[in-house]
């Protein structure tokens, strides 16, 4: 159930930007000595994460970020760095690709003119040169793009910009009331009904232009959701949502959170500064809390975790119970599929209990009485089989 | 950090603790092995049955040595933990935690701090348990004294006081936990518990459900004294709430389940599904030298020991009534969930042994285990094996 597959650190909350839709850097939190992220990054690898994403406020400003990913990399995990490209002159270009940073997320919002006026002047051009030169040190980038109103309609210009600049992902993600403080009126953020329209049209065409450039882009079910989530708010639910067991986000001061979006008091499930992380990831209140979220579900949202497992998740089950491949099955296997469709439907709100209704329930085994020999040499032989696959895997 | 291998020692205890249970044959060895050393204690507490039940018994300390090093021949990672009464009132206490020591068992003591003063807390620091647990039933010295009598609130806070100190000085010893029976009148002052046992030194806090009557395990009716009602289970559930916020359990405070089961423990609802107790996993030794796991005695150490016991044919009965028991009561005596099936137990050990080198000879090592289990099971009649875990 509980996989790690991804940590992600927000090492610090100081920024050298001051961004009109982030207020991270005015949270001011602490920061954790290297000492402590040396060892999670340690129990990260054991319980099997495969990539380290450092995120910030701006992760360069930490002095021992190179540390940390060379540390990462020699744990077998892949290091990725989130940044606004502003420090990344050439000198620091080199030292990202000597650490081993697998891929850079490059923040851009569009054309220069709403770039700047979203990041502050000057702020285009460097992230325009993070991006080139890290190219030339053959690192992979991202641009990293926030949608809002300021720049939905400008979005089309960042696909040109990934082809002159050789970034080879684009990452969309709409603007979240998580970045800003509490209280504060995020209205000019969020789209109307006529500007969703336009801005579904916009990438819808972003799409269609990645797909015959060959730079690849969130799924398209996933981007048709951004215009409504920025103006009606509606979200993708918990029960679609496998980042809440693969990924484990960590905050400055080393909070534990299931997830970003639900970074609240009553979700913190540990602190890497008093607990080591293997102690704290899948623990009984990890678990409570993530089955808190399927019973209650979460308000839902778009980041871009949960667009990494979008794909599997949410497409999948649409295209397995569309109508087309309904009516091309006949008799039992269509009852079947109707029925799982009911369940669909009826189980939406929690994957747990779909799952329960479709899986086969395990045989009650309340006393020796019920068990006979035979169960209990099959379950061993079912264990044996686990095992030998896993040796055939190893070799 | 993961020592190479243990999570196939691991997998191969769960293993044995799995089959123990499923064929009610002893191929497993007790985690824990509770001594209670002696009948007589410096307080009467009014949750406390042993002293009136067991009066005017003590475990010699050449019956407790050979217990001890009967238990050391097992090599099966047991802790045994010496309670009583209370057990710093024997005058050979450190003699036999010095034997402990030296037959290298892992040794704890449970104590109401009462005799706990700055030279006991010097030869307790020094002699080698490893971890020491005070009792504290309240937060305010009312409560506790209530239960144990006046002055017993000072005591206890200043028994943690001096093994602090004493450990500091010293700069080793053993860990010092609080523990707190969970009961009706002292439910409110629960989340206040921590941070008192963090002032007084403490480095772990532990809470359990009381148990009402000692000799009857499963007489936990709602009527019984100490046991809390709906109202009360409500001030419970805030409570919980409270030291799961975030700095509510100033970082010392450990569960040893999930705090939310004592609600349905106390209202009467905890189901064998959420609670699976395991009668391989806990013994206790009375000061009588009665061996029992849950409810029922079946042997004696002053007769043949403690493996013994556990292959007589009482031992098997006493351990079938407790699979028939419906009545679940959240103590140590529990087997962890996942060790529920083979399966669950393979996957944790796959995924735990995932990154260690040398997988593969780890991994035939399992397979190995797993077919000695299955060639008992092919075997007629089913577990008449014998003991697989003897040396």
């Amino acid at each position: 159930m509980f996989r790690l597959k991804e940590i992600i650190f927000s090492l610090t909350s100081r920024c050298n930007l001051k961004c009109i839709m982030c207020d991270i850097p005015a949270s001011r939190s602490g920061e954790l000595p290297t000492g402590v992220l040396f060892a999670a990054l340690e129990d990260a690898a054991a319980l099997g994460a495969s990539t380290a994403v450092f995120s910030g406020g701006e992760p360069l400003l930490r002095t021992d970020i190179f540390d940390l990913a060379e540390f990462s990399r020699d744990l077998g995990m892949s290091p990725c760095l989130t940044s606004n490209g502003c420090l990344i002159d050439e000198e620091t270009a080199g030292r990202i690709a000597d650490s081993g940073v697998g891929v850079v997320n490059i923040s851009l919002e569009g054309d220069r003119q709403v770039h700047e006026r979203l990041r502050g002047p000057g702020t285009y051009e460097k992230a325009l040169r993070a991006l080139r030169l890290l190219r030339a040190r053959g690192v992979e980038t991202t641009i990293a793009s926030t949608v809002s109103r300021y720049n939905y309609s400008s979005l089309e210009h960042i696909v040109e910009l990934a082809g002159e600049t050789g970034a080879t992902t684009l990452k969309f993600q709409p603007f979240s009331r998580i970045f800003v403080s509490p209280g504060r009126n995020c209205s000019e953020f969020l789209l109307g009904e006529v500007e969703a329209g336009i801005a579904m049209e916009t990438l819808r065409g972003i799409h269609k232009l990645c797909g015959e450039r060959g730079i690849s882009v969130n799924p398209l079910p996933y981007l048709e959701r951004i215009p409504a989530y920025l103006s009606r708010g509606i979200g993708g639910s918990a029960a679609s949502c496998r980042a809440l067991f693969s990924s484990c986000p960590v905050d400055a001061s080393g909070k534990v959170f299931p997830c970003w979006v639900l970074s609240g008091k009553d979700m913190l499930i540990g602190d890497i500064s008093l607990t080591p992380l293997r102690e704290i990831w899948g623990n009984f209140r990890h678990r409570d809390i993530i089955s808190r979220i399927n019973s209650r579900s979460c308000g839902g949202c778009l980041m871009s975790c949960y667009d990494a497992n979008f794909s599997r998740s949410v497409t999948a089950p649409a295209a397995g119970f569309s109508g087309k491949a309904v009516s091309s099955v006949r008799g039992a296997a269509l009852r079947k599929l109707k029925k799982k469709i009911m369940f669909y439907a009826a189980y939406r709100g929690s994957l747990r209990r779909l799952l329960r209704r479709l899986l086969p329930s395990p045989p009650r085994r309340a006393s020796a009485e019920r068990s006979t020999p035979g169960i209990k040499i099959a379950e061993i032989e079912k264990a044996e089989e686990m095992i030998g696959k896993e040796l055939k895997r190893s070799k | 950090m993961r020592i190479e291998g243990d999570c196939v020692k691991e997998f191969k205890r769960d293993l044995a603790y799995h089959f123990s249970e499923e064929m009610n044959h002893p191929f497993a060895r007790p985690k824990w092995v509770y001594i209670s050393l002696s009948h007589k204690c410096t307080y009467s507490c009014k949750m406390c049955g042993v002293v009136n039940i067991l009066k005017g018994h003590e475990l010699s300390e050449e019956i407790v040595v050979r217990a001890l090093e009967e238990i050391a021949s097992w090599d099966w990672d047991s802790t045994v933990v010496l309670t009583g009464g209370e057990p710093f009132l024997r005058r050979d206490i450190f003699d036999i935690i010095g034997c402990a020591v030296s037959v290298g068992v892992r040794a704890e003591a449970v104590s109401n701090g009462s005799l706990i003063d700055e030279a006991m807390a010097e030869r307790i620091v020094s002699s080698g348990l490893k971890n020491i647990a005070v009792s504290l039933d309240g937060a305010l010295p009312g409560t506790h004294d209530y239960f144990r009598g006046k002055g017993a609130f000072d005591a206890a806070l200043r028994a943690v006081r001096n093994l602090a100190a004493v450990k500091k000085r010293f700069g080793r010893g053993p860990q010092i936990s609080v523990w707190s029976t969970i009961m009706k009148e002292n439910i409110p002052e629960l989340s206040r518990m921590p941070a008192l046992a963090v002032s007084a030194g403490a480095e772990c806090f532990v809470m359990h459900p009381v148990i009402v009557a000692q000799d009857d395990m499963q007489n936990t009716s709602g009527s019984a004294p100490f046991w809390p009602g709906e109202k009360e289970i409500g001030i419970l559930h805030e409570q919980i709430k409270l030291i799961n916020a975030p700095g509510g359990g100033c970082g010392i405070t450990a569960f040893l389940h999930d705090p939310s089961l004592w609600e349905d423990y106390f209202s009467g609802r905890l189901t064998r599904r959420q609670w699976k107790c395991n009668p391989f996993v806990f013994i206790n030794i009375g000061p009588d030298g009665e061996i029992r796991s849950c409810g029922e005695s079946f042997g004696n150490i002053k007769d043949a020991g403690i493996t013994a016991a556990l292959f007589t044919r009482e031992a098997s009965e006493a351990r079938e009534k407790m699979k028939r028991c419906r009545k679940p009561c959240l103590q140590t005596c529990w087997a962890h969930p996942d060790a529920d099936t083979i399966s669950g137990l393979t996957e944790k050990m796959i995924a735990s042994s995932r990154n260690i080198p040398g997988r593969a000879v780890l991994l035939r090592e399992c397979l190995a285990e797993l077919k000695e289990y299955k060639t008992i099971l092919k075997g007629k009649p089913a577990y008449a094996r014998g003991d697989k875990c003897s040396d």
